[in-house]
């Protein structure tokens, strides 16, 4: 004990011997500058406030954040752009499932129809926001590989569903 | 303190009420640009790698690597071994992933031959003496039903075993 005692009084001895107060003030100081000017700095994605402005990006119209985006035509379930995640990447914390069920959508800037991948975030609970159902290329559950009800986290390593993305996996011709 | 608690309370209750809603929605509509219904796949005529993808990929996964979490078998350089058992041939169309699937018997037929080709996802598995699938022999096979799948199956990769195939199908046995 004694010893602790003789080792500590030293290296407090010497660090108040060999530093200054102001020295740690000032480069407190000037961290702290730093540290707040530092996000500011750094490249942000602004994309999908850009795309829910009233000028949408022409050849992908419409606001992702939404049920009335033209690649949720057959998500049943909560979107992973208002859950922490974007159009196409599950949100932190979760994982995607690879194996999930495939549709097509019309994108109504060009008029084509795109192959869609609704992969589900799984990992989370229920993420809850922005619940949108919607059934434009879904079929019944007799045919379970077209079909949106089904809880498509089968093949994740947590069976949990949190959201679903819609991924363009090609144009359907 | 009462008063609190009973607020608390009250607020607990009302709060799942609040955040109820009707799944799926009754005010639901068709994504911008959806409106038309699509047009059947048996009708759209897609190539063989779109049908793939729309019907196929979400469980084999895009390049026919399987899942062995949710029992779907590996396509690449095993589905080809099919076709050198008795019973095979008849297997890949009755499969219910086939039989059931949206596509014609000239699309199905077309689809499994690009399936089996040499330089398809069956690769060398596929044998030397094959013959390519025709719709009419398709239509005739996909017409009786293989009522047990898993025995038929257990069967064929049997009699691969006996002539001394290796069973790479990705799943557990």
């Amino acid at each position: 004990m004694k010893l602790l005692d003789l080792l500590f009084e030293r290296s407090t001895r010497r660090v108040a011997d060999t530093t200054s107060r102001r020295k740690l003030l000032s480069r407190m100081g000037s961290l702290m500058v730093a540290g707040a000017a530092l996000p500011l700095l750094l490249p942000l994605d602004r994309t999908s406030k850009a795309l829910a402005a009233d000028n949408p990006k022409a050849g992908d119209p419409g606001d992702p954040n939404t049920c009335d985006y033209w690649r949720y035509c057959s998500i049943d379930g909560f979107l992973c752009s208002c859950c922490g995640g974007s159009v196409t990447s599950c949100p932190p914390g979760t994982e995607a499932s690879q194996v999930t069920w495939i549709g097509t959508c019309r994108n109504p800037a060009d008029g084509k129809d795109y192959i869609i991948s609704y992969n589900d975030c799984c990992g989370k609970q229920s993420c809850a926001q922005c619940a949108c159902t919607r059934n434009d290329s879904e079929e019944p559950a007799y045919r379970p590989f077209n079909n949106n009800d089904v809880n498509w986290c089968l093949a994740a390593k947590s069976h949990i569903y949190h959201c679903t993305v819609s991924v363009i996996r090609g144009v359907a011709v | 303190m009462r008063r609190l608690l009973a607020l608390g309370l009250a607020c607990v209750m009302t709060a799942p009420l609040a955040y109820a809603r009707a799944i799926p929605n009754p005010a639901q509509r068709h994504a911008p640009g959806n409106e038309a219904p699509q047009t059947p796949i048996s009708q759209a005529g897609y190539s063989n790698s779109v049908n793939y993808q729309l019907q196929c990929a979400g469980c084999h996964l895009g390049d026919g690597m399987g899942s062995a979490a949710n029992d779907t078998p590996r396509l690449k350089g095993f589905v080809g071994n099919f076709l050198k058992v008795p019973g095979g041939r008849e297997f890949l169309v009755r499969v219910p992933g086939m039989s059931q699937s949206a596509l014609n018997n000239a699309q199905l037929a077309d689809l499994l031959n690009w399936l089996v080709r040499k330089d398809g996802m069956a690769g060398s598995s596929t044998p030397m003496d094959y013959t390519p699938y025709t719709a009419k022999e398709v239509k005739t096979l996909r017409e009786e039903a293989m009522l047990n799948l898993p025995g038929t199956r257990a069967t064929l990769v049997k009699a691969m075993r006996d002539r001394g195939i290796a069973i790479d199908d990705g799943m557990s046995y």
